[in-house]
């Protein structure tokens, strides 16, 4: 049991919850404070996870000078889906935006640029430059977490995961006091009123969108760089559906909503996921076989999730700790 | 010496007691099913001074029985000019030497391989690829014209329509092994057994759909939960759905149990099988009922009149919630038969649908958000495009997915409104 709950508080702090905290941040700026429907947040995440890995694997950059092609790779999707779907209706931009994020997924999955992309196996070996720059109090140990070692190279990424998500969440919270904030807000409220007042709806939801987009563009890049390997495996549909889960269930429009949402979220995953494996390993209390056995339990996690978002958004929409005046559902 | 005859007699029906027995075998194995037999091969056997000893072809099963004059080295060729369209035996294994032992005779298996396709010109593939792009679209057509009456008459992008698709499928391969009408795997015993099944599948796909919106989307309705909620909503349970079979189901694509393989008949330049040409006459079919009931039929008006106004409908009388209830049950039917074609095309997989709900989405904006004939439009467009950016870029049919999502963001780019949608501001 201290070993579940062990993986589970690592789960909660990892560097997959941190990956999916960030692009649960900027989410939250489109949808939490902007309402924008965007279901692309994994090509966002692809884009910056593909960023940092293509330049160091192709080029041999530096691994620290990708940060600049990171914010400029997600600027540019942004900017590219903005450009065509935020005069539209809002469903427009979902479709859009889920579909853009699958053409970047097949286009990185496809064999024929197996040299630049790595095709479906991905790119691996790029972090040398985060191995070498483990700071010296980490190097070569391993930090006990309960029962669970995390090697110097997880935790210094951590270190640095965790350093990302409280600066963008200063940066989101110091702008959505600011009066660019109150005007975002403005339009998830009522577009209309806010174009009547003069203001210039289209660019505010570009910007938005920028910004969103380039946090979730990090997340990509935290999570490429913890797994050590970009492969399209990592930024399938269900990573959106996965963060908007993680959005709502802390709570959206708030700015420790992503983070208690990312901690609770991987934190209940991963002890769903350790029990379900240690009920159904042949030894012990043990499930039924038909519900489920030891090679389709880690199906389950999936149902749970998809349930779990479904029932939130109709019984709790705010979410657990969400304001209900600041929920974004259905605002227009 | 009696004792002897005797015991040959016994155990050969041949009337010399020298000769034996040599058993050819020929068989096709299709990229991700079980052997089947090739049937009418015809073969040579020669003996080591290179006579021919014996001739045959194959039977059904794919086997021919030979005699041989004794026991010893004998090589089996099969004369090409007999194989089957479109199979062909792997370069230099025409032929191969088989030894032949007394009292047990010999066994030689050929296996046999696609044809290489002739480096066809690209033109001449034209039109065979414009077939195969109205006929995809014709799929796709079947299963999003529900997912467009949902959106003109609810305003819900329904996600979990993917599902329904997957059910019908998946349904249809369960129960095609439920019961037994015929055992036959192909032929008219085949199909009986999987019409069987495919109505069988049909039903659950309806009554998947009806339920989600007697059960989910009705409640919210009268909860006045908006439109976004309702999509998230269809989200999380197109995914608990998705994971549901891949659990039980699970993650192997397979075949339908009476699936076999077919060779092409030729119309004009199009080569196409039976069944391929038979799924999209059953989609055209479909697609022309659907027409003919939202236009003439008092239920389909009532379903037109609620996608244009529904508070105009309404106060005309028109009972709303019974007309939305009628269109998911309709779409649930439409995505079901459409799952059940796409399971023949492809195989049945957990994740089919899924993988077509882009597609559908796609087809459906390009013709319009809402539009009823649109969808139709879309998806003929978008089963064009598949093929032809197939067709072009053959070296990236990876790809062709993509192609037609380019060109969704390409229209919405200088048409918002789709290729048949209403000249508004949808802004």
């Amino acid at each position: 049991m201290s070993q579940t709950l062990s993986n589970g508080l690592f789960g909660a702090i990892g560097v997959v919850a941190i990956a999916y905290c960030l692009a649960a941040i900027g989410l939250n700026v489109h949808f939490g404070y902007t309402g924008l429907l965007n279901f692309g947040q994994a090509g966002f995440a692809l884009v910056g996870g593909y960023a940092v890995a293509m330049p160091v694997m192709n080029w041999q950059w530096s691994i620290w000078a990708t940060i600049p092609v990171v914010i400029v790779a997600s600027s540019v999707f942004a900017l590219l889906l903005g450009i065509p779907t935020l005069r539209l209706r809002s469903d427009y931009l979902a479709i859009v935006t889920i579909a853009a994020a699958e053409i970047l997924r097949l286009l990185v999955s496809t064999p024929n640029l197996k040299n630049v992309t790595g095709s479906t196996d991905g790119i691996n070996s790029f972090t040398n430059d985060i191995q070498n720059s483990i700071p010296g109090f980490l190097k070569g140990r391993t930090v006990p977490l309960w029962e669970k070692n995390i090697s110097d190279y997880e935790m210094w990424v951590m270190m640095l995961g965790w350093f990302l998500v409280a600066l963008f969440s200063v940066v989101v919270w110091a702008l959505m006091r600011s009066p660019w904030g109150r005007v975002l807000r403005s339009i998830r409220e009522d577009e209309d009123a806010a174009r009547s007042l003069g203001k210039n709806v289209f660019a505010y939801k570009m910007t938005s969108l920028v910004l969103g987009g380039v946090i979730g563009g990090f997340g990509g890049a935290i999570l490429v760089i913890g797994q050590r390997n970009a492969s399209p495996g990592s930024f399938q549909t269900q990573f959106t559906f996965l963060t908007y889960a993680i959005v709502v269930l802390g709570g959206v429009g708030k700015v420790k909503g992503p983070i208690v949402g990312a901690m609770m979220f991987w934190f209940l995953i991963t002890v769903t996921d350790s029990l379900l494996a240690d009920w159904t390993d042949g030894s012990g209390f043990q499930l039924p076989t038909w519900i489920m056995d030891s090679s389709n339990f880690s199906f389950f996690r999936w149902i749970l999730v998809g349930g779990g978002l479904a029932l939130l958004v109709i019984f709790r929409p705010q979410g657990i700790f969400g304001d209900k005046k600041e929920q974004a559902f259905d605002v227009r | 010496m009696l004792a002897a005859v005797a015991f040959t007699a016994l155990f050969s029906d041949t009337a010399h007691a020298d000769e034996e027995t040599l058993q050819v075998r020929v068989q096709f194995t299709p990229e991700g099913a079980k052997k089947e037999p090739v049937e009418g091969v015809g073969f040579t056997i020669t003996d080591p001074s290179g006579a021919v000893v014996a001739e045959g072809v194959t039977d059904d099963k794919g086997v021919a029985r030979a005699t041989v004059p004794s026991d010893g080295s004998f090589t089996v060729t099969i004369d090409t000019d007999t194989l089957p369209d479109g199979l062909a035996i792997p370069e230099g294994q025409e032929s191969r030497t088989v030894t032949v032992t007394a009292g047990l005779g010999g066994n030689a298996n050929f296996n046999l391989g696609q044809a290489p396709s002739e480096p066809a010109s690209k033109i001449s593939l034209l039109p065979k690829t414009i077939f195969n792009g109205i006929r995809f679209g014709l799929v796709i057509a079947i299963m999003s014209v529900g997912l467009s009456l949902i959106y003109a008459t609810t305003g819900l992008s329904n996600f979990a329509h993917g599902e329904t698709v997957t059910i019908g499928a998946v349904m249809t391969a369960v129960a095609s092994g439920w019961f037994t009408i015929s055992s036959a795997t192909g032929g008219w015993g085949g199909f009986a057994q999987l019409t069987a099944a495919a109505i069988i599948g049909i039903l659950c796909a309806t009554a998947f759909s009806g339920a989600l919106e007697l059960a989910v989307w009705r409640p919210m309705r009268r909860r006045g939960i908006g439109l976004t909620s309702m999509m998230i909503v269809s989200i999380g349970l197109a995914m608990v759905v998705r994971f549901i079979i891949q659990m039980y189901y699970g993650s192997q694509p397979k075949s339908y149990a009476q699936f076999s393989s077919q060779t092409n008949i030729n119309i004009g330049p199009i080569g196409v099988t039976p069944r391929d040409l038979l799924t999209g006459i059953i989609a055209l079919i479909a697609l022309c009922s659907v027409a003919y009931l939202l236009m003439k039929t008092r239920a389909g008006k009532a379903i037109r009149a609620v996608s244009d106004n529904p508070d105009l409908a309404s106060t005309t009388g028109i009972n709303t919630e019974r007309v939305i209830l009628n269109v998911w049950l309709l779409g649930g039917a439409l995505a079901g038969l459409g799952g059940v074609i796409y399971g023949l095309d492809e195989q049945v997989s957990w994740n089919m649908g899924t993988k077509i709900l882009l597609m559908m989405f796609a087809a459906i904006t390009l013709g319009g958000l809402g539009r009823p004939f649109g969808a139709l439009v879309g998806s003929l467009a978008v089963g064009l495009f598949v093929q032809l950016w197939a067709w072009w870029f053959s070296e990236y049919t990876d790809l062709k997915t993509m192609g037609a999502l380019l060109a969704m963001i390409l229209v919405l780019l200088f048409r918002p409104q789709g290729i048949l949608g209403k000249k508004e501001r949808v802004g």
